[in-house]
């Protein structure tokens, strides 16, 4: 049987009232608080016994400093001869428990826990959350703004959905905490003005619990991207650096407070460490990362197995003679392939057999127009010198699609297209004249794959 | 710490200013309050803890010896004149009731 029991537990740091029922509940069911951990509570076990909790918190205390400040030793002094016992003390948060039946609170004076409270929240939780905010609403400003230009190529990002689902996760998080608390203060005040009561609204500990689920499919969903698109790196990173670089922190930390390291030495030793380590590692991945992106080579037969279309398809020509480019992206909302077949000896301005082609397969029909919308511009801006435009072509037959583009320079034609199928897009430059058998082949091989 | 906040004060910084009129420990108000009060007014030790702070950081009262973690106090004029602005409060507010009612029984 075990004798340690360690839980997450999902109350706001300002909700005493919801810590304090549910300490006494475990105190009930023979589990007795032993310590505060950072990411959980440990209980110890102990006979079964109806115990009074109370939550304090004391601002002067610091997880920088092992040596209690002035005062909290005669305050712990003040509750030990009320018949208080400190069962755990983590900073500033302090948990005392009475074995009275009905010993005389903590705190008898609404106002000034409401004022200590708040007190602790702007030192600490406060500044803490906004500046989560503000990462996690900058990350995502700057994800979505990728996301709204080049929608074609983000969205076939599984990494990107997964950043942008977790950025958005972490702010409605943030905002719920920081309203709860502020919605709470308002509350406590005013009942402790009205007729100096304690305001025992508790906090909504669902909201938190979604959060973490959400959290936890997307932590499932970053496996599996970083698995489909062979990016151990981001793998790495997100996996093991992070995780590393936060408990060499805490350790840090914790180390210099049990040597008894002054408060401020403290922090800037251990905020300098985790600073230089971020520094490191991701210095350290971008080398790695570099020295191995080793390009290697496409040859015809991966790209008979992988890509829709080859130039052997349309054209009778030498396979080993090109050089073949070949990239994919694909995520729950969008595929994408881009093919470039270039003749290794290619001189520009030649009429011969290249091809490059990207086609963009859309899973979601609600994201069609974006992508076509940023496709069209792309290719649009891509052709400097302002003649050149993507004209509506009439005749759509040969490719068998909704809508087809081409490009015209004044009333010149060229062999570039954009192809609109009902769930796809397909950007096609021949690099000659196709005949109408190999458009037609062309389009088969892209709208089928 | 604003001015305003002891402009009248609450029961249990009453009665804490009152056991200070003489030199005490903090943690022998809590019991002398509860005596004082026959266990009417309690003061819990955070709040007793908290108030003391205040007290001592607007100048109501001061501390005379911190033997170890055991600090005593003592009422200063200030302080002094805090709990005779509120005797007078607390008796125009009972002479405002006594008046009232005695009107009316009057009537």
């Amino acid at each position: 049987m075990k004798d340690t029991k360690r839980r997450i537990e999902w109350h706001a740091f300002y909700d005493r009232c919801g810590m304090e029922r549910h300490l006494e509940k475990m105190a009930e069911d023979g589990w007795m608080l032993e310590k505060l951990m950072p990411f959980f509570w440990q209980y110890r076990r102990s006979s079964p016994a109806r115990l009074h909790f109370a939550i304090t918190y004391f601002e002067k205390a610091s997880i920088y400093d092992r040596v209690l400040p002035a005062g909290q030793q005669a305050y712990l002094e003040y509750c030990q001869k009320e018949g208080w016992h400190l069962a755990a003390n983590s900073a500033q948060f302090q948990v005392f428990y009475s074995e009275e039946e009905d010993p005389v609170p903590i705190e008898t004076d609404a106002m000034l826990q409401v004022e200590n409270v708040h007190s602790v929240m702007k030192k600490t939780q406060i500044p803490a959350l906004f500046l989560v905010l503000f990462v996690a609403v900058m990350q995502l400003f700057m994800y979505l703004q990728q996301v709204f230009e080049y929608p074609e190529t983000e969205l076939a990002n599984n990494l990107t959905l997964s950043i942008l689902f977790l950025s958005s996760t972490a702010v409605l998080l943030c905002i719920e905490q920081i309203c709860g608390y502020f919605l709470w203060h308002h509350e406590a005040k005013k009942a402790a003005a009205l007729d100096g009561s304690f305001y025992e609204g508790g906090h909504c500990m669902w909201f938190q619990k979604f959060a973490i689920v959400l959290g936890v499919i997307n932590a499932l969903f970053l496996i599996y991207a970083i698995v489909a698109s062979g990016r151990w790196l981001i793998g790495i990173l997100a996996f093991i650096v992070l995780p590393a670089v936060v408990c060499i922190g805490l350790w840090t930390r914790n180390t210099l407070t049990q040597k008894g390291v002054s408060k401020r030495i403290n922090i800037i030793v251990t905020f300098a460490l985790i600073t230089v380590l971020i520094f490191l590692l991701i210095a350290g991945i971008i080398f790695v990362g570099v020295v191995t992106a080793i390009h290697s080579p496409f040859t015809e037969e991966d790209a008979r197995t992988k890509v829709p279309l080859v130039i052997s398809d349309l054209v009778e020509t030498d396979d080993t003679e090109y050089e073949i480019d070949y990239d994919r992206d694909h995520s729950l909302l969008l595929d994408r392939i881009e093919v470039e077949y270039n003749l290794e000896d290619y001189i520009d301005d030649e009429d011969v057999s290249q091809i490059n082609y990207t086609l963009t397969k859309i899973k979601a029909a609600a994201i069609y127009d974006l992508c076509f919308d940023a496709i069209l511009r792309k290719n649009q801006e891509l052709e400097l010198g302002g003649a050149a435009k993507y004209v509506l072509e009439k005749d759509t037959s040969l490719w068998g699609a909704e809508k087809v583009y081409c490009l015209y320079r004044g009333e010149r034609s060229y062999y570039d297209y954009i192809v609109c199928w009902q769930d796809r897009i397909a950007e096609v430059r021949f690099y000659w004249q196709p005949t109408d058998a190999e458009i037609v082949k062309a389009a088969k091989a892209l709208k089928s794959y | 710490m604003p001015r305003e906040k002891f402009q009248t004060l609450t029961e249990q910084m009453f009665y804490i200013l009152l056991c200070l009129r003489s030199e005490c420990y903090g943690m022998d108000i809590m019991e002398k309050v509860s005596q004082m009060t026959d266990g009417r007014v309690n003061v819990g030790p955070g709040t007793l803890y908290n108030l003391l702070e205040q007290f001592v950081s607007v100048g109501m009262i001061r501390l005379t010896r911190e033997e170890g973690r055991r600090r005593s106090y003592i009422l200063t004029d200030k302080g002094k004149e805090a709990l005779d602005r509120e005797c007078e409060r607390l008796r125009k507010q009972l002479a405002d009731h006594d008046a009232c009612f005695r009107r009316e029984d009057a009537q």
